[in-house]
């Protein structure tokens, strides 16, 4: 309990509230602007969150992309356009009940039920990973290889229509990471010769140049305009509000614990948790033919689910030190630089943070309420910022925020590089997250598999004799065979039928 | 550029390749059979598995589709320029910005991108879009987080 209340004064100081409640305007900021995501939001905070404690850094991050994802909503409503990908699932039916003059009800449900979700959601966090990371304190170099593994191994496989092209931004990734002097042998790897290559690339620059940089030359070269928001100003968005969420509040908790789970597994976030919401939503609706018709069932469940993953998500990064979607992912990354090392012993040797964490969550849940109403009254403005305007000025702020985390412009051009890089491989059907996942984690990947092979003497079987890194190995692996088991599979049941007949 | 699944197989396996070359006098670790050339030469192994996945997936789906088509912007000599300019600025910037200080290039910076995007008609409002945001930028991260963001031909002094 005294981490409790440690926690609640190192939230409650008028500094952290302060970069709270500045946080959560710039998550409604860039989560209500169509190109500009929760994911985004969180790489641009990066580089100022670097000059902060630990404490007022997270709690902006979690913040902002509380705000993010539900931002990401209006844009959907008012134009047609998901402002995140979280929204996308059911920014038709969000539309099409604009289009029937229920603004105020999609919108307030919107709010409503992503408040409602959150807070699940850091229920959910708050009470099982102080638990996990019991569990994950005996954890050798082992089952942190699997671990890792199994985590980059689900990021690659669900960010994509292509298996084998999430895998090969997985390797990107890990590539990347492997650059400078290597941990086990010091021996420098991938410098070409350049001193500031010795240090290995950053993953602060590197991540600006995957997420922002590859998005301003997206909206530079858009050659579809963006389109004018056609909704008149925004009514009261409670009335008759009650009674839908009363009505569904089964819903509401369906929602919200898929959002939970979701989140948890390593690889799938938010957007994800909110399509597999949206679809349970159907299948079990005592309405299906009204889903599409500007229905708001599916938006009670699916709303609530995004933001739940967002709690789900943080339970693998703060317990095992594995990101479960690529804004965890950055967070990851975060702790790294303040000298953390995520992971079971966090809880251990700084319970206070963790707890800060889950009391951040909670405070960004509960002021999305008033934000997030501001924020619909402001909807008509904010979607009217000129593109032509927003996009020069991030990408100073980029150059700025990539050159305060060395004081060089080498990170410039790593951010330019991999900008253009990353472009072209979202062009051609490739997903980045993987990639971060990969540059994140393939420190830890690499090391705790360079130190468990030196444990065993080189002997593989050993990954496979402790219980607990046997079973995450099995797992991994029967992952990494899956698409071909589906193929044998089909085929049996192909056979079978007519070898009967 | 948008290439054929089986185009950009191709280039990873090559990739892959490169890796390994590049490992070939990586130091292995005394008493053991491998050293700080394992980890890249796996991932070098998987990009080439990709790859060959990717090849496979491409020939199959292709149904007589062109190998490699430009992207519509590329078309476009405006949206082809956006695209250069903006890398363009960011070289300047890496180039000049030591030299020339913060505030300076930042604004130039800003001004050409404002200029292009939204036409030359626009430029008193340009001129002030860029002034405010370089002004922000600086007092933002050079006075609050106090970044040492170069000063340059610009003499230092304490706002």
């Amino acid at each position: 309990m005294d981490v409790f209340i440690n926690a609640f004064g190192l939230i409650f100081d008028p500094y952290v509230l302060l970069v709270v409640i500045l946080s959560g305007a710039f998550g409604l900021f860039m989560g209500a602007v169509p190109g500009l995501s929760a994911t985004m939001a969180t790489a641009l905070l990066v580089p100022v969150t670097f000059f902060m404690e630990p404490v007022p850094a997270l709690a902006s991050i979690v913040t902002a992309t509380a705000m993010a994802i539900f931002a990401g909503d209006l844009p959907g409503a008012l134009l047609r356009i998901p402002g995140t990908p979280a929204s996308a699932a059911y920014t038709n039916e969000a539309f099409a009940m604009t289009r029937k003059g229920q603004a105020e009800l999609v919108l307030g449900t919107g709010l409503l039920s992503a408040v409602i979700g959150g807070l699940f959601g850091a229920v959910v966090l708050t009470f099982s990973a102080p638990v996990l990371a019991e569990f994950a304190i005996k954890f050798s170099s082992f089952e942190y290889f699997w671990l890792a593994s199994l985590g980059l191994t689900c990021a690659a496989f669900v960010s994509s229509e292509s298996a084998a092209k999430g895998l090969i931004s997985l390797m990107i990734g890990l590539l990347i990471a492997t650059v400078g002097i290597d941990g086990t042998t010091g021996f420098p790897r991938f410098t070409f010769g350049s001193v500031e290559l010795l240090g290995g690339i950053n993953f602060i620059p590197a991540m600006i140049g995957m997420f922002a940089m590859a998005e301003v030359f997206r909206s530079v070269t858009a050659i579809k305009p963006p389109p004018e928001v056609e909704q008149r100003t925004i009514g009261n968005i409670f009335a008759g509000l009650g009674k839908v969420l009363y009505r569904y509040k089964f819903n509401l908790l369906r929602g919200s614990t898929i959002g939970v789970l979701v989140g948890a597994l390593p690889g799938a976030g938010s957007d994800i948790a909110a399509w597999i919401a949206y679809a349970v939503s159907k299948k079990f609706s005592k309405d299906p033919e009204k889903f599409g018709t500007g229905h708001v069932e599916g938006i009670v469940d699916a709303g609530s689910s995004n933001n739940a993953g967002l709690g789900g998500t943080w339970v693998p990064a703060l317990v095992f030190g594995i990101p479960g979607d690529s804004i965890t992912a950055i967070v990851i990354g975060v702790l790294y630089v303040k000298g953390m090392n995520p992971g079971p012993t966090v809880f251990l040797e700084h319970p206070e943070l963790i707890y800060a964490v889950f009391v951040s969550f909670f405070l960004a849940n509960i002021l999305l309420l008033p934000l997030g109403l501001t924020a619909i009254k402001c909807a008509k403005q904010m979607l009217r910022v000129p593109r032509e305007i927003l996009m020069p000025v991030i990408l100073m702020f980029c150059v700025v925020g990539t050159f305060a985390i060395n004081n060089t412009v080498f990170g410039v051009g790593i951010m330019l590089v991999l900008g253009v890089i990353s472009y072209f491989l979202e062009e051609n059907g490739f997903p980045i997250a993987p990639a971060i996942l990969g540059l994140v984690l393939g420190g830890l990947l690499e090391e705790s598999f360079m130190t468990s092979m030196i444990k065993a003497d080189g002997d593989l079987l050993a990954f496979f004799e402790r219980p607990v890194s046997a079973v995450l190995g099995v797992i991994t692996i029967l992952i990494w065979l899956s698409p071909q088991l589906a193929k044998v599979w089909r085929k049996i049941r192909r056979a079978t039928p007519l070898g009967g007949r | 550029m948008k290439v054929n699944d089986a185009i950009s197989g191709i280039i990873f396996i090559l990739f892959g390749f490169l890796v390994f070359y590049l490992t070939r006098d990586f130091p292995i670790m005394p008493g053991q059979r491998y050293g700080a050339g394992l980890f890249p030469n796996l991932i070098g192994f998987f990009m080439g598995v990709g790859g060959v996945a990717l090849i496979v997936r491409g020939v199959k789906t292709r149904n007589g589709a062109p190998w490699a088509t430009v992207m519509d912007w590329v078309s476009s000599p405006r949206h082809l320029s956006s695209f250069f300019l903006v890398i363009f600025v960011l070289i300047f910037y890496i180039l000049i910005s030591d030299h020339l200080g913060f505030i300076p290039t930042a604004f130039i910076c800003l001004f050409v991108l404002l200029l292009w995007l939204r036409g030359p008609a626009t430029w008193p409002s340009s001129v002030v879009i860029s002034i405010l945001a370089t002004i922000v930028i600086q007092q933002f991260f050079g006075e609050f987080l106090r970044v040492p963001l170069p000063w340059g031909i610009v003499p230092i002094f304490g706002w």
